[in-house]
């Protein structure tokens, strides 16, 4: 969840594929009014004590005197402000209020040049790096968000971006996001948009260079899929339930003091009133009954932590509505499929969330703690089997989901293995033939 | 124009979105004026059918009853001397349905679904063609409701194949319909015609036109205007300029959205495996 200030649409930039394209020409937000931003802002914070972030457009365009303005009254409020700018206007009194008002800065590029041409020319790329190095020599920590497409995302491009990772974390920044690009302007599709299967081997490669080959890379989504999995819930939205309309994933504060929802679904130049009171379960109702050919989601093993991806790009045959399903599905199973291999070749004795005969699809949302029951990893905890594993077939526990019966699988437990283990509690290291005692 | 006919073969078999609407609102500058004119609006077309009756512009209209109401409207009915008869108990729904979900008395969550007509005899041959054990008698409860003939003929044609909620069918036999693709077109028609909104209440006709330019149904809504203006003429004029909006109706999946300047509707809809869309422009 996210309380977004839009105070201007307004940017810089002129990123090709950014959705809010169509928002600029049907909507004249080029002025803000601070005091009814601060007004609301107050008031939506008392609701749900988030903490807000600035966005646009262009957050820094609104100048400094009204960014520190807004900055000030949210770390007045919530004790933290977020930000998410292009990094061009970054210098050393826009470091300061970050540091002033514990605000967390989330840098949007898509790479070192070329790789960041959809985004902006060669100078403004360099520079936006530059800023980056100067914001982390005063101790001030950005996140970065890529956007992947076919300027930085194809199999030419790998070598740049994985460079770009890796230099990230040399100077400490280990994790962001690395999103597919949502195209919806027909006039860069071509240009920009990589195919299906294009961004299933990009996530694949991707994956297996965040999780499995290097250390202490944290981007996003490739995390959140192994915790989904695992049936601990998620932090990103794309793969939970979300209304089109109503988006709980966002509350977002226009200029002028109204309140909409994410403006992912701006692309055809509307953005909705929040509206707390209005159903949103049709696209799920939907999207689990028709099939995958119609552009449904029914009978995907991965629809529990999915749900057939953020509606904003929902999409099939060229052809967007959010009743379809995600136009990035095929990168989206590529990316679980890989994972779950993964997870499966370590720890065979996981049960993934996929593996479970009935998942409840009741939640709004697989959460942490209500979700997995058992345990994704039960078969290596005692309390559930008496010979737990990660590997070895394991001898469970008649009882062992009750909550009463799993204090009698423990109790007996030493015993149990002593009685019904052939060779004692330690396998042999020296011969291969009984594995599964 | 071309017709480009929707068959079977358009629609997934097994999908049933349960009833709803949604109207989500715009964030526009002008949004709270649109959102009074909805307020004012909406109700009209249900107030309009009991007076259509009351006043003797047709025979019989469909009612509810609910159980919160049920007093206060039977007391009504009696008062201006029309009668009422139950035909089924239904399921209680939210928003716009087209069909009922029959259940019985012990069920708290329900309507009594019914025939309002100013004698017996008119309710009695409602009923009776409702219950009729060949099936329904959709041509006689089609007089008795006041439809032109030639809506009859579509109902029977295309609603009962099937297509219980025929936009697309009603758009592509408008003359002026121009086929964009296989699955868009767009029409320019009568307000009177336009049953787009019409899961919210916001409506003249009560039946489903023929087409977007029918002059008998034009006829007809031009009379339901009259009693809707008898009832609250500001409403009357509220309703005319919501129906007047630019507005594209899609179907996909089971849900049909409306989208305007001001506001979008969803609702439940056909179960059609691809986008079928109406781009709308009003004509008075």
């Amino acid at each position: 969840m996210a309380l977004s200030i839009k105070g201007t649409i307004d940017c810089n930039l002129n990123c090709k594929y950014c959705y809010e394209h169509e928002l600029r020409k049907t909507q004249n937000r080029t002025t803000w009014d601070i005091s009814k931003i601060k007004q609301i802002l107050k008031k939506l914070y008392e609701e749900k004590k988030e903490a807000p972030t600035l966005h646009g457009g262009e957050p820094l365009v609104m100048g400094k005197k009204d960014v520190e303005e807004l900055l000030k009254f949210g770390y007045n409020l919530a004790g933290r402000v977020g930000m998410q700018t292009n990094g061009l206007l970054i210098d050393d009194d826009y470091i300061d209020m970050f540091k002033k008002y514990n605000v967390h800065v989330g840098i949007s590029i898509d790479g070192p040049w070329p790789l960041n041409k959809a985004r902006t020319n060669k100078e403004n790329t360099e520079q936006i790096i530059k800023n980056i190095y100067k914001m982390v020599a005063k101790d001030v920590t950005p996140g970065i968000i890529v956007v992947l497409h076919r300027a930085n995302g194809l199999p030419e491009h790998r070598e740049q971006l994985k460079e770009f990772i890796l230099e990230m974390k040399s100077i400490g920044i280990n994790g962001g996001r690395l999103n597919l690009a949502e195209i919806d302007r027909e006039e860069v599709k071509e240009e920009l948009e990589l195919s299906p299967e294009e961004a299933a081997e990009l996530y694949e490669d991707l994956a297996k260079f965040v999780l499995v080959e290097n250390d202490n890379l944290r981007w996003q989504p490739f995390r959140d899929v192994v915790d989904n999995l695992l049936g601990l819930g998620t932090g990103t939205c794309v793969f939970g339930k979300c209304d089109y309309f109503q988006a709980d994933a966002e509350r977002v504060i226009n200029g002028d003091g109204s309140i909409s929802t994410c403006y992912k679904n701006a692309n055809e130049g509307i953005t909705y009133e929040k509206d707390n009171n209005s159903r949103k379960t049709e696209r799920y109702e939907l999207l689990k009954s028709v099939p995958m050919e119609y552009g449904g989601c029914k009978e995907c093993k991965y629809w529990p932590i999915c749900y057939g991806g953020c509606p904003a790009e929902g999409a099939q045959n060229g052809i967007q509505d959010w009743r379809f399903r995600s136009r990035h599905c095929t990168a989206y199973r590529a990316l679980y499929s890989t994972v779950e291999k993964h997870i499966k070749r370590l720890l065979p004795n996981t049960e993934l969330i996929i593996n479970r005969n009935k998942v409840s699809d009741d939640d709004y949302q697989i959460r942490s703690g209500n979700s997995l029951k058992p345990p994704a990893l039960h078969k290596m905890i005692v309390d559930y089997v008496r010979n737990p594993s990660s590997w070895r077939g394991v001898q469970g526990c008649k009882n062992k989901q009750k909550s009463n019966n799993k204090k009698d699988c423990k109790s007996n437990n030493g015993k149990n293995r002593a009685n019904n283990t052939k060779h004692g509690d330690k396998a042999h290291g020296d011969h291969s033939d009984h594995g599964d005692s | 124009m071309n017709n480009q006919i929707m068959t079977k073969e358009d629609l997934m078999e097994g999908i049933d979105i349960f009833p709803f609407t949604r109207t989500i609102w715009h964030n526009h500058k002008d949004v709270e004026l649109w959102k009074k004119k909805y307020n004012m609006a909406c109700p009209l077309h249900h107030r309009a059918e009991y007076l259509m009756v009351k006043q003797g512009h047709r025979k019989c209209a469909t009612t509810h009853l609910r159980p919160q109401t049920f007093e206060k409207t039977l007391e009504k009915i009696y008062q201006d001397n029309l009668v009422w008869l139950p035909i089924q108990r239904t399921k209680s729904y939210n928003g716009f349905s087209h069909k009922h979900f029959p259940t019985d008395g012990n069920d708290p969550d329900s309507s009594v679904y019914g025939v309002l007509a100013r004698n017996l005899e008119d309710a009695e041959l409602f009923r009776s063609s409702s219950r009729n054990d060949e099936g329904t008698d959709h041509n006689t409860i089609g007089d008795l409701l006041g439809f032109p003939s030639c809506a009859g003929e579509f109902f029977n044609d295309i609603w009962l194949s099937g297509f219980f909620d025929p936009m697309w069918q009603q758009a592509v036999n408008t003359k002026n319909a121009e086929l964009i693709d296989d699955r868009t077109v767009k029409v320019t028609g009568s307000i009177y015609n336009n049953q787009l909104l019409r899961y919210v209440g916001l409506r003249f006709n009560s039946h489903l036109p023929c087409s977007f330019n029918c002059d008998k149904s034009i006829e007809t809504g031009k009379v339901w205007e009259e009693v809707g203006e008898s009832l609250n003429k500001e409403a009357a004029g509220d309703l005319k300029d919501i129906l007047r909006l630019d507005m594209e109706w899609s179907c996909l999946h089971g849900v049909a959205q409306i989208q305007t300047k001001y506001f979008t509707i969803i609702t439940n809809s056909l179960p059609t495996k691809d986008r079928w869309v109406i781009k709308y422009e009003a004509i008075d």
